[in-house]
């Protein structure tokens, strides 16, 4: 076999993804590609926190950036969605590159909070700004995005749009952390001075992931304007982003899949669960809580941990049935 | 002319209390080389605490005492909601065996915390702004001239008296020298026969009972809000850093400073902006002078 | 006759009044053992922390490696040029396996940018594998082959000082700095620690030079040895030399390690 056999797994859940829209309604349909478009952004935020090993309270600011930039795009000069996406992707990550640069100069707290700034800032200029960014009005009737001819502007379809480039990111996400690329960084994350013992240049890693990061933040902005056809300054807030990181320290933040968990998980759950409306953030706050003090390193983490030795123990128990099999015959 | 000076007086007395909350933040700092991050959440639910102690004794006292009787209910509501955030989440936290990644959990332990408060708030009180009555004094006061909210003078009088009680209470009683041990050299401290727990608690308390207070101080000229958790916390910090993290007195000159920079910006340049340059200082600052005015260099012992 | 390799000339470290250095001139021929002994405090760390560039020194000072000038370099840059350390207190990257910290050993020499882990192909994954068999070979080396999926920070404190060697010598260095490699180690682990780095001087040839707090584990497998104390070199010879130097005698009167 060329590649392993969990490749052929993920090819086989990925096709059976595809005709998930048959199977629900409207709604969870809607829920999945918000869940989605939350993957995208924890996957990035992944790479910088977990990875990385950084703190970064501004995600929200950099998938406003990528919103805005694609919304008006198509709303003030008509760009259609396949061109605005990329446009809005690389101007996000122009951003991350002017973050990622303070980088040089500071780290742990203080970057986490030159991130807070950074994002706040962001959703300030856009609610202030209103001659560009519309502020408090916010920008309506953004169009749907089409394919050859055909408007994507149902869930069950944007649903489609969403699962391509998730798996797209996806790809990258994993590619980047199964790398060298990947476990300097990760070695940088874990000790910064054993790390340029080694020879590793720390700055350069930080700001690959940093701008690696606002990439999938811009795709994920330009998908998220797109769908909901109205976006609004309030929504890239700063509970925003600490919801994101929420989602990624609950996930894991040495494994991807970790975090796939916790981004479905908590979305479906916090939506799902309005009906306790006052209640969310208590919820929310115990999954912190309970994670940041009894299960560091990511309930996300347990539960890929447990459903890998689950698989383990299946392909033993497997292999002992096929081996008795042949005995008998 | 004049215009400028009052936002300048006005920025020293909302600036006095961000002081206090600065100084919440180093002295956790000073004790643990870590941040809480409910600092902001503390100031906000103050006003809330600050409301309903108000109203408690609105039907039989006012003036000075009702003001002192408020300060003194809060700060002791305070004290108590310590316990539960401390037993929870700062206390596992801090005694654990691996102290790998003590501040991100810490970090996201008291932000839990703070949301906690968030909703509390919402849960107890209202989702919806809520306005501080005026019981610290009303009218103009003359100073050179100039009309100035007689609230703002006492703003920055019960600042700078609670700052002098705190200065008296760490410099002359038992559990103040303690608490200074704690921050200097905990092992020493241990040694001396500092109860390194029960100092812990202490000091994190007083951070809440400061926090709350400066809530009540900053209630009559915001409004209260759940969401302005976050703000506070953000301008705490900032005004922290630019005092020197290292130092108390830094703390309490950084927040002034902030609280003058802000208003003259609000001011002159634009009201709703009032927040970003809070924010753009805390970005300029962390880059270009991250030990602050008054801070100490830190030398990596390799 | 060997070539200097390294090369120090009036360096001088100081932090505010205090100095870690006092003009310290010495010469290091390449593929030789050199042993510096010095009481605590003395500046040997810090000598460490200056060659490769944590701690920059004071104006004047000059450190030449293979005849470059190598101060004001950054850190990561001299490592790259081919000098590597351990640290008195054991830097590892904890969450990592051992086979992990000593594959990021050989970082210098190896790709790790986003076009490789994108787009690398079949060349790269047999690059990858060539990786991991030296760092296996050098986990034999020091006789830690079996735990090499175990994480850094599970192992017993002699076996970390271990990787870190292992992990210092991944990137095929020119020059060697090890600081109080023996520190922590029962006797029997100092022994082979000692026996592991005469080994490592004489068949890879690779130029060591050597901290030690334990005069008689130093001297038993240096050929020169340089004594600092508080700051400044007092001593520079042969074993035997600095064994009857009076002055070094003086310097350390009143330490019970011998």
């Amino acid at each position: 076999m060329k590649y392993g056999i969990k490749v052929y797994l993920l090819t086989i859940i990925i096709v059976l993804l595809l005709f998930f829209p048959l199977f629900t309604d409207n709604y969870m349909t809607h829920v999945v590609v918000q869940a989605g478009i939350y993957l995208i952004l924890t996957w990035g935020l992944f790479l910088v926190v977990g990875m990385a090993g950084e703190i970064h309270l501004g995600l929200a600011g950099f998938w406003a950036i990528g919103s805005y930039i694609s919304a008006l795009l198509a709303v003030n000069l008509g760009v259609p969605f396949w061109l605005s996406l990329p446009i809005a992707a690389v101007v996000t990550a122009f951003f991350g590159l002017i973050i990622g640069f303070t980088t040089l100069k500071v780290s742990g707290y203080y970057l986490a909070m030159v991130t807070v700034g950074f994002g706040e800032i962001v959703r300030l200029m856009l609610l202030n700004w209103t001659e560009v960014t519309r502020g408090s009005m916010g920008v309506r009737d953004i169009p749907y995005p089409t394919f050859f001819g055909a408007s994507i502007d149902t869930p069950k379809k944007y649903y489609l749009l969403c699962l391509f480039f998730t798996v797209v990111v996806g790809w990258v996400t994993y590619r980047l952390s199964n790398s060298r690329l990947g476990l300097s960084m990760r070695a940088m994350g874990n000790n910064n001075l054993a790390a340029e013992s080694v020879g590793i240049f720390n700055f350069r890693y930080k700001v690959t992931a940093i701008i690696v990061c606002s990439a999938m933040a811009g795709v994920a902005g330009s998908l998220y304007a797109h769908y909901i056809t109205y976006i609004h300054p309030d929504v890239y807030s700063l509970g925003k982003s600490i919801f994101f990181l929420v989602l990624v320290i609950v996930g894991s933040r040495q494994k991807m899949g970790g975090v796939v968990i916790s981004t479905l998980g908590l979305t479906f759950l916090l939506e799902y669960l309005r009906i306790i409306g006052e209640f969310r953030m208590i919820v929310y706050a115990g999954f912190l809580i309970l994670t940041v003090v009894f299960v560091p390193e990511g309930l996300g983490y347990v539960v890929i941990r447990w459903m890998g030795s689950l698989w383990n123990k299946t392909v033993q128990y497997a292999l002992i049935i096929v081996h008795q099999r042949k005995e008998e015959s | 002319m004049k215009l400028v000076f009052q936002y300048i007086l006005i920025g020293i007395a909302i600036g006095s209390v961000y002081g206090l909350i600065a100084f919440g933040f180093t002295m956790i700092y000073q004790a643990l080389q870590h941040f809480n991050f409910a600092q902001g959440h503390l100031v906000m639910f103050g006003g809330f605490i600050g409301l309903t102690a108000v109203s408690a004794t609105s039907g039989f006292i006012s003036g000075v005492l009702q003001v002192f009787l408020v300060f003194l209910l809060t700060g002791a509501v305070f004290a108590l909601i310590c316990v539960g955030p401390h037993f929870l989440v700062h206390r596992p936290i801090l005694t654990r065996s691996e102290k790998k990644d003590e501040g991100m959990a810490l970090l996201l332990g008291t932000l839990g915390v703070g949301f906690i408060l968030e909703d509390l708030a919402i849960i107890i009180w209202s989702s919806e702004p809520q306005f501080f009555p005026r019981i610290m004094g009303k009218g103009l006061i003359d100073i050179a001239g100039i009309g100035l909210p007689v609230v703002y003078v006492w703003i920055f009088i019960a600042s700078i008296g609670l700052v002098v009680v705190i200065n008296y209470f760490m410099k002359f009683t038992k559990l103040g020298f303690a608490m200074r041990a704690f921050s200097q050299d905990k092992d020493t401290a241990a040694l001396m026969g500092v109860n390194l727990m029960q100092t812990l608690y202490a000091i994190f308390a007083l951070t809440y009972v400061v926090g709350g207070i400066a809530g009540v101080l900053l209630a009559p000229s915001f409004y209260v809000f759940f969401g302005t958790g976050f703000i506070w916390g953000i301008k705490g910090f900032t005004a922290a850093i630019f005092g020197g993290l290292g130092s108390i007195p830094g703390a309490f000159i950084g927040g002034i400073m902030l609280g003058v920079l802000e208003s003259m910006g609000a001011g002159l340049i634009s009201a709703a902006y009032r927040d970003v340059i809070a924010l753009v200082l805390l970005i300029v600052i962390l880059i270009f002078k991250p030990t602050g005015i008054m801070g100490k260099k830190i030398i990596q012992k390799v | 006759m060997a070539m200097a390799i390294l090369g120090l000339q009036n360096v001088t470290l100081s932090f505010g009044g205090l100095f870690a250095l006092k003009n310290v001139s010495l010469a290091v021929e390449e593929k030789e053992l050199l042993g510096i002994i010095g009481p605590n405090g003395s500046g040997k760390s810090s000598l460490f922390n200056v060659i490769t560039g944590l701690y920059q020194p004071n104006k004047g000072s000059s450190v030449f490696f293979k005849g470059n000038n190598i101060v004001g370099k950054s850190m990561h840059h001299i490592v790259r040029s081919g000098i590597y350390r351990t640290f008195q207190n054991i830097q590892l990257f904890d969450r990592l396996t051992v086979i992990e910290n000593v594959i990021l050993g050989q970082y210098r020499l190896i790709k790790a940018g986003v076009t490789e882990a994108l787009f690398g192909g079949k060349k790269l994954r047999e690059q990858e594998k060539k990786q991991l068999d030296t760092a296996l070979e050098l986990l034999a080396l020091v006789e830690l082959e079996d735990k090499k999926d175990f994480i850094a920070g599970s192992l017993s404190y002699g076996d970390q000082r271990k990787v870190e060697i292992a992990r210092a010598l991944a990137g095929q260095p020119d020059l060697l700095l090890l600081d109080e490699p023996a520190a922590g180690l029962n006797s029997s682990e100092k022994e082979t620690a000692m026996r592991l780095i005469k080994n490592i001087n004489l068949n890879k040839k690779v130029t060591v030079i050597l901290v030690e707090h334990n005069m008689r584990l130093l001297m038993g497998i240096s050929e020169r040895v340089i004594v600092l104390n508080q700051g400044e070199i007092i001593a520079k010879g042969t074993p035997k030399e600095i064994q009857e130097n009076q002055m070094v005698i003086e310097a350390y009167l009143g330490t019970t390690e011998h």
